[in-house]
């Protein structure tokens, strides 16, 4: 008795449940001016913060946008944790809402989800970096990544220090991640020889000084450090502790928040990033606004979701195939400069050198 | 010659923190039979107290650091009375005290995320200044951590040498039954023993956060280094924590020397299990009988 009454339960929920899909399913807002952007974010976890800004510079993009114009954007949100599995699984969530466009973040969640993006050939916009390998793979040209490249900053800096800086021999200081490993790429391309020594560091390490002492025992004229986390604010510091003389050069987390609030001396490093000097009236509007909805300051993954939103914004002016539109778009104004993207995917910014200055301010050296 | 033998100070240097550090776990896990996994919490707890109580309440280092040392104990104070007290007189297992124990130090590590941030927050502002001596460098706060943790190890173990109370805390370990047969007060030794681990932990920690920063997710890291140096040296043996923290120290700044440094950790732990492989009980370990065991 007891077996066939938990059978009916079971067979009653399985009726209410699928009965309610199957009527959403039918009743569905079909309208062609409403665009679902699923977004893969990272909004709780180690990173949550970076996601959660990520999701609100989304937020008030689509606000913004929905107030003033006839197309409607609908945001879903889903939390990938930054890990494979919950990512796959917040892919296969937003895909069951039959998404029209999707925007992923988290240099961990790509790996999982890229090989689903091609099967269902779903336009997707990456923000992060080191994801290059993925691009690569990219057959379809599904993927779009809106962040400057690890690798074309890292290039830019190498090229730099051997035509400007007189660098000859060198050492890198790199994250452990696919992130560090592009950078560096990069950089040993645009310097066209190979380092003295190549040591790397974990994101969450608070000492390098066993790293630094054996890169500075080989006496380079310059150390590329490269990455994020209290791994490379700490071994910027631990660097300068042990009074390196020689050229520090560094990518653009040397200007992030991060770094402001944590890099004891930055004057004299030299670091490349996107040329996104015109962009100073549209970046002031977005951070009011950020201000004035969240209260508080709107940080790099804030902006790169604005972006984003905007990015596919302009992709429905471009074209209706919002692939087709992505792949159109010219020149646009975004935080990290003007948008082109290549082929492939990879975003074209114009990358400029930088210098800092014991002011705390970045002075450009190089168009 | 002169890259092997820096980075055998850096090593010796790191190695009085851990030393301490490890003191810090072998006591309660000697004693109290605790894998003490929440001393991770107390060790990240500290930092971020100390960075509180500089930047919102304004205090200068000098008074803030005793006043964090003094709330570090408390708090190591209110783990003993709050979670293993209580689960001691259920009489749980030892596995459940340890998921307890793991607990605290999810839900501190969390809290402390949700209140700083996942970012790195520095205590200090200005770079460390540098002694230089026939090539070698040290940093003021490096040589700082090692002679303050060094004079709390070697202060600690001439206590626990002639005091009678740390025999009693040794004899615990072993037979925790006898402590109030013999008519003494188990729940304030085991208080005594709680309060004397923060205290060991809370030294390094505030050191090792003002000289690199405080990060949310470390304290594990660190506890695990901890609880392989105690092993490495042998259980039993309070100087042989302080050998074994040294070793671990030095091995994981010359791992470098011929390996990356992502891989310090690798070796670490596996040098540890070839160790216990031919010595079970660590460098320094006592063999028991049968029936000691």
């Amino acid at each position: 008795m007891r077996k066939f009454i938990w059978g009916l339960v079971i067979v009653a929920v399985v009726a209410v449940f699928g009965g309610r899909a199957w009527y959403l399913n039918q009743h569905k807002e079909n309208s062609d001016n409403v665009i679902k952007i699923g977004l893969l974010s990272f909004n709780s976890g180690m990173y949550a913060d970076l996601g959660i800004a990520l999701d609100n510079g989304a937020k008030l993009a689509v606000k913004e946008i929905n107030a003033n114009s006839d197309t409607k954007l609908q945001l879903m949100i889903e939390d990938g944790k930054g890990f494979a599995k919950d990512a796959i699984n917040a892919f296969h969530k937003l895909d069951t809402s039959k998404m029209d466009v999707m925007i992923i973040a988290g240099e961990n969640q790509v790996p999982p989800v890229a090989p689903l993006i091609e099967s269902k050939r779903i336009p997707t916009i990456l923000t992060s970096v080191g994801t290059l390998t993925f691009m690569k793979n990219n057959k379809d040209k599904f993927m779009f990544l809106v962040n400057p490249s690890a690798q074309s900053t890292g290039y830019a800096m190498g090229e730099y220090a051997k035509k400007e800086l007189n660098v000859k021999t060198f050492g890198i200081l790199s994250v452990a991640s696919a992130y560090g490993q592009e950078s560096a790429g990069g950089f040993i391309q645009g310097m066209k020889e190979q380092p003295a020594i190549w040591e790397k560091y974990k994101e969450t390490d608070l000492d390098s000084r066993a790293q630094i002492t054996k890169i500075l025992a080989t006496n380079p004229d310059g150390v590329y450090i490269v990455g994020y986390g209290s791994g490379y604010t700490n071994a910027l510091n631990q660097i300068k502790e042990q009074g390196y003389k020689g050229v520090i050069m560094s990518d653009y987390t040397i200007s992030g928040q991060e770094a402001q609030e944590n890099v004891k001396d930055k004057a004299g490093i030299f670091f490349a990033e996107a040329d996104s000097r015109n962009n100073s009236a549209r970046l002031n509007r977005f951070l009011n606004a950020y201000r004035a909805e969240y209260n508080k300051d709107a940080s790099y993954h804030a902006r790169l979701g604005y972006d984003s939103i905007y990015i596919i914004a302009e992709a429905l002016k471009n074209s209706n195939n919002i692939k087709e539109g992505l792949e159109k778009i010219a020149n646009f104004d975004t935080f990290s400069g003007k948008l082109t993207f290549n082929n492939d995917g990879t975003p074209n910014f114009p990358v400029v050198i930088k210098q800092m200055q014991p002011d705390g301010t970045a002075k450009v050296v190089k168009e | 010659m002169t890259l092997l033998l820096q980075l055998f100070i850096n090593g010796l240097v790191q190695g009085m923190p851990l030393a301490c550090l490890a003191v810090g776990f072998g006591l309660v896990y000697r004693s109290l039979r605790i894998f003490h996994l929440a001393m991770g919490a107390q060790f990240i707890l500290t930092g971020y107290i100390l960075y509180a109580l500089m930047n919102w309440f304004n205090m200068g280092l000098m008074t803030a650091i005793p006043l964090t040392i003094v709330l570090a104990v408390a708090f190591g104070a209110l783990i003993e009375k709050g979670v293993y007290l209580p689960f001691f007189n259920k009489k749980s297992s030892a596995g459940v005290t340890m998921i307890a124990s793991l607990g605290v130090m999810i839900i501190v590590e969390n809290v402390i995320a949700l209140i700083f941030g996942n970012n790195v927050k520095s205590i200090s502002t200005d770079l460390e200044p540098i002694y230089l001596w026939h090539g070698l460098k040290i940093t003021r706060i490096q040589l700082i951590q090692m002679l303050v943790c060094g004079a709390c190890f070697v202060g600690l173990g001439v206590l626990v040498q002639k005091n009678k109370w740390f025999k009693v805390i040794w004899a615990m370990g072993d037979q925790p039954k006898l402590v109030p047969v013999m008519g003494l007060p188990l729940t304030k030794i085991r208080l005594a023993i709680m309060c004397l681990s923060a205290f060991m932990v809370a030294v390094p920690s505030v050191l090792i956060g003002y000289d690199v920063g405080l990060e949310p997710h470390t304290g594990m890291n660190y506890l695990l280094t901890a609880s392989v140096a105690v092993f490495f040296g042998g259980l039993d043996k309070y100087w042989a924590w302080g050998f074994g923290a040294i070793c671990v120290a030095i091995m994981q700044s010359i791992v470098v020397w011929q390996f990356s440094g992502e891989w310090i950790s690798l070796v670490t732990f596996a040098t540890l299990v070839f160790v216990l492989l031919f010595k079970p009980n660590g460098i320094f370990g006592v063999r028991k009988r049968m029936e000691e065991e």
